[in-house]
């Protein structure tokens, strides 16, 4: 149990805890929160129930190098995994697995709304089928891809790919899977995505520490300079207009103006005892959580109020969370292979 | 509920040079017993046992970070990162340059990230030699080694001559004055069978510290060679003032310069401003007082074509407006 110093009442509950050999890198719910996936550095890949006794289902595979990319699929309820040595690795609904190579280094996968796992490869991407059969294969982004995002969410929508060399977007037809390359914006090296499907905008978070928007069929915005330091993370509030980046180890939250093409308000959360590794915000509100290095664990309300609604500590550094579908709790993993789920109740 | 083990500093060192067959050379004296190695390395190296290669994949090129001359290399910040993140990092990483290898953006990417130059600790650029192979292309080409080859010569701290045993007198002494030439601020060392010492020593490079020692060290100044220039000025300046010319100077006009160090006597105090940098990243402040003569301000710039009165004249300005 974990105490509210200010209350000293129990305000968060750490439900469950498991450990992994090495860093935790990844984590995913599966879409009805049933199950919990984590991934590690070491090539684990564990997945969870955390509502029963007997929690662990894995560990699934240890695969032969470090895991950079975990998702399940929303559709058919596969899980998806790819590693830095360029090889996907699936897991059906019924338990079977495949494991195919197909790049020379993988940093990032996302799924379709078809059931299509589309993974970022340093020299091509491509897409596979849930039984890990090639569908597409992309071009690489020039000098490597290294996130990949869906806008639209259907094999009719429209892929978008960072990487050393910028964005580049292709558009999917739903009859030919061959994919149209739309458009490219070689600005900066983008290190991570984040994609509004409610108003169509991708932010990208550039190693510089700018965060650029990008609307299809629009320029790309001017650059925000955020930081100076790689972006971390990007999340976007439930229904889109506000964002939270984190970058310099700090969280900084803005809302977007002029169709979703420009930064306002711009403003720092403070709270974190440690170097804030990644934020997001809840799954149906407002509400923003981070982890930081230092152990530290925060929940605020950016919109309403500056000061945290909750602050814990965790005991280890903390790299990557993730909020469950439900919004009532947050699995969080650690630099020590640490992975905890924790209560944090509904919405005060 | 464990917690993670104390993570202390990673030495990191950058071994350049064109020679495979010299880099696997130096790398098998380095002493792996014990220790967890990561060796990071586009080529196919073949390693002492301790040592794990972690490939970085080919296709990667170097990337932008906005502007043109804030460029790193995209496939070692991810490696670099996943590495340092390790809940058991390795206790040394050594980072092997190919033959191809632009040194500048591989020496930024360590620069540009604050979390990852705080977890590393850079030991100094060793490039290195195969004596026979250089003076094989003396003869040839009047040339000590291809660009970017000689890139890695111009930005090492040590330049390690790998020596067969196979050359003569009078062409090694021919490879030692062309290296003395191009880089004359280097340390040279010639690596012998049988001889103990290797320069993997852990002494930062960019620690603003040991860029102050290492230009109090260099005399006498002006000093130009084929691979970078030492100038001397004498006047103090201000913190602020001297930012903004690193600022101005390193993002700007002097964008050709690959490495760059700068110390100045800070008016009215005893310490004195330092500046490291690769291209436009740099990391500045103060550092102690000179021993003696501490008016001087010297800039140590490597790269070639460095526009000498230019650098200079903008240093003369900013003391100025100091």
């Amino acid at each position: 149990m974990i105490y509210d110093a200010a209350l000293l009442e129990p305000r968060l509950t750490v439900s469950a805890a498991y450990e992994l050999g090495e860093a935790v890198r990844s984590l995913a719910w599966s879409p009805d929160g049933e199950h919990l996936a984590a991934a590690s550095l070491g090539g684990e890949v564990a997945v969870v129930r955390p509502r029963t006794a007997d929690r662990f289902v894995g560990p699934l595979a240890v695969l032969e190098a470090a895991v950079t990319g975990l998702a399940w699929c929303g559709s058919t309820g596969a899980l998806g995994a790819v590693t830095e040595d360029g090889r996907a690795f699936i897991m059906e609904p019924s338990g079977s697995c495949t494991t195919t190579k197909v790049a020379k280094a993988a940093s990032d996968l996302t799924w379709t709304r078809g059931g299509q796992m589309t993974v970022a490869g340093i020299d091509r991407a491509v897409l596979l089928d849930t039984s890990g059969r090639l569908v597409a294969s992309l071009p690489a982004v020039p000098g490597g891809a290294c996130v990949v995002e869906w806008l639209g969410c259907s094999i009719r929508g429209s892929l978008f790919l960072g990487g050393a060399g910028g964005i580049e977007s292709y558009r999917m037809s739903g009859v030919d899977p061959d994919p149209v390359p739309v458009a490219r914006w070689p600005r900066a090296a983008v290190v991570a995505l984040a994609v509004e499907q409610s108003s169509s905008t991708i932010a990208a978070g550039t190693l510089g520490g700018d965060l650029e928007l990008v609307r299809p069929g629009h320029d790309m915005s001017a650059a925000s300079r955020l930081g100076r330091g790689a972006v971390s993370s990007i999340s976007w509030r439930h229904g889109g207009g506000v964002i939270a980046v984190v970058t310099d180890g700090q969280v900084k939250v803005a809302t977007t103006q002029v169709h979703g093409q420009a930064l306002a308000g711009v403003r720092e959360m403070s709270g974190n005892p440690g170097w804030i590794t990644e934020a997001g915000f809840a799954p149906h509100d407002g509400r923003l959580a981070s982890v930081d290095q230092g152990g530290g664990f925060v929940v605020w309300e950016p919109m309403t109020t500056p000061d945290p609604l909750e602050r814990s500590d965790l005991g280890e550094g903390l790299g990557v969370l993730a909020w469950h579908p439900d919004g009532r709790s947050i699995a969080v993993g650690g630099d020590g292979g640490l992975v905890c789920v924790v209560d944090i109740g509904p919405r005060p | 509920m464990s917690g993670s083990p104390a993570k202390g500093r990673i030495p990191v060192t950058c071994l350049l040079g064109s020679s495979r067959k010299a880099k696997e050379r130096l790398l098998g004296r380095l002493d792996a017993s014990g220790l967890r190695v990561c060796v990071l390395s586009r080529d196919h190296l073949d390693l002492a046992p301790g040592m794990h290669l972690l490939s970085a994949p080919e296709a990667v090129a170097e990337c932008s970070l906005g502007c043109p001359c804030c460029r790193v290399r995209l496939d070692l910040y991810l490696s670099l990162h996943r590495e340092v993140s390790r809940r058991y990092p390795p206790d040394r990483v050594v980072i092997v340059a190919s033959e191809s290898t632009d040194p500048a953006p591989m020496l930024a990417t360590i620069l540009c990230d604050h979390q990852l130059y705080s977890r590393l600790a850079l030991g100094p650029v060793i490039t290195v030699v195969d004596a026979a192979q250089a003076a094989v292309r003396l003869a040839t080409d009047q040339t000590l080694a291809p660009d970017p080859v000689a890139q890695h010569l111009s930005v090492a701290d040590v330049i390690v001559v790998v020596d067969s045993g196979s050359v003569t007198d009078v062409a090694r002494s021919t490879v030692f004055a062309a290296l003395k030439e191009l880089n004359p601020f280097a340390r040279l060392e010639v690596d012998m069978p049988g001889q103990p010492a290797h320069p993997f020593e852990v002494t930062n490079p960019f620690s603003l510290d040991t860029v102050a020692r290492r230009l109090d060290g260099l005399a006498p100044a002006p000093m130009q060679c084929r691979g970078g220039v030492l100038i001397e000025l004498v006047g103090e300046g201000d913190s602020d003032a001297l930012r903004d010319w690193a600022q101005e100077m390193f993002s700007g006009p002097a964008r050709n310069l690959l490495r760059f160090q700068a110390v100045c006597p800070v008016r009215g105090r005893s310490r004195r401003w330092a500046c490291s940098g690769v291209r436009s990243f740099y990391i500045a402040g103060e550092v102690a007082p000179a021993d003696e003569s501490g008016d001087r301000a010297r800039i140590l710039a490597l790269g070639p074509d460095i526009d000498i009165e230019l650098l200079r004249e903008s240093l003369a300005s900013a003391l100025r407006r100091s």
